[in-house]
């Protein structure tokens, strides 16, 4: 018997091609060991695919859409369309509401601002903000390391801020004023990430 | 004709995806219709628990509908989702504190005698028992017989899913048949 497991597997799963199948058929009728091999090999496919477990559909639906719903608002978002949407008549008329509470905002904050000391050497306790600094999301390939990750990232002074999530995801942050989008382009380039996207 | 003016279930996998990435939720119904069997089966042959199955298939679907928009077609939609999972079921088994499966030494040729082949083979006749061995496997083992003989995959797509080497998923095949064809042989020499 000189099949390896997979030329055997592929066999069983009916994969192989008019002449390989032939070939087999042809090996199993003369050689009664790599029969027996073959006969194992349906029994436990069969033992495998007699066995018919079921996920409890609606159910399982229903909490799922459950928990969708209770996703972040910012999950559920659909990514920008590549349509405008259709404008619809009356649609404007919160347009000076908004305009008019905008302004007094404005005037509250300005008449705030001058009463104010002018104690300038403040700053939060939890640190600078660094929300504001452009972000990626990249999955590197899993066998690449975390030195030639950094490596990797060097080049646009990238700082790793999160990651590996569950699924190898690692969330960068880029200097202000960094072409976020070139850099996308680069690094989907490179053979060693597989995906790139803004978070 | 546009994906407008075909029924959902007509669609395939990718354009699937496509929708979800526009929070499309009937195509989510269809896509998780289409696909729950697969990923609970997937799951519960490495798991054997029915209740953590069901809560890894939903957090399985949960993370395909998060990350449709990601999707760019380089492994097949079924490679890619069942990829999910096997993550999932990892993150699983690291909460539960279980330690990395051993691989074993793959060198070794399969030596089982033929006396004792046939004997494997009468009792795999009685497809109870034959259940009751799959199911003393150990879950790596499962798994991969699971993706071998349900899914039908080739070595490199169960690599890719189980994100190793195709010569670990030879190690684990041969792993796995050896210690099937084991338990057999015992049994259909006690039956004789």
């Amino acid at each position: 018997m000189n099949y390896d497991d997979e030329h055997l597997l592929s066999y069983v799963n009916g994969k192989l091609d008019g002449d390989q199948q032939q070939k087999m058929q042809a090996d199993i009728a003369q050689d009664t060991e790599l029969a027996n091999e073959i006969a194992l090999l349906r029994a436990m496919k069969q033992g495998w695919q007699d066995d018919e477990p079921m996920p409890p559909a609606d159910l399982g639906l229903a909490r799922l859409k459950r928990d969708i719903a209770q996703e972040p608002s910012g999950q559920n978002e659909v990514p920008p369309a590549s349509e405008p949407p259709k404008r619809q008549r009356h649609q404007g008329f919160w347009k000076p509401v908004a305009l008019a509470a905008c302004l007094i905002v404005a005037v509250q904050t300005s008449v705030v601002m001058f009463q104010s000391t002018s104690d300038t050497q403040w700053s939060l306790l939890s640190g600078d903000s660094v929300a504001s600094l452009p972000r990626l999301q990249i999955a590197p390939d899993p066998n690449m390391t975390l030195v030639e990750l950094e490596a990797l990232l060097h080049p646009y002074a990238a700082e790793i801020v999160a990651g590996p999530g569950a699924l190898g995801i690692y969330t960068l942050q880029l200097p202000q004023g960094s072409d976020i989008e070139q850099i996308q382009r680069q690094l989907a380039d490179n053979v060693l990430i597989e995906e790139v996207s803004l978070p | 004709m546009t994906m407008m003016d075909t029924p959902m279930e007509d669609h395939d996998d990718s354009m699937l995806l496509e929708a979800m990435a526009r929070r499309d939720n009937e195509a989510l119904e269809c896509f998780y219709r289409r696909h729950q069997q697969r990923v609970y089966r997937f799951l519960l042959s490495r798991l054997n628990d029915t209740f953590v199955a069901n809560d890894l298939l939903n957090d399985t679907m949960l993370e395909a509908w998060r990350a449709a928009h990601g999707f760019r077609g380089q492994a097949r939609v079924t490679t890619w989702l069942l990829g999910i999972a096997y993550h999932k079921m990892q993150d699983y088994w690291r909460q539960q504190g279980r330690r990395e499966f051993q691989e074993l030494d793959e060198s070794q040729p399969d030596e089982t005698p033929a006396a004792d082949l046939e004997a494997a083979l009468e009792a795999a006749s009685d497809q109870a028992f034959l259940k009751a061995c799959l199911a003393r496997l150990a879950p790596e083992q499962r798994e991969i017989l699971h993706l071998a003989f349900y899914e039908e995959l080739d070595y490199k797509d169960i690599g890719n899913i189980l994100n190793i080497p195709t010569g670990t998923v030879k190690s684990r095949m041969f792993h796995a048949k050896k210690a099937i064809k084991s338990e057999l042989a015992r049994a259909g020499r006690r039956n004789k």
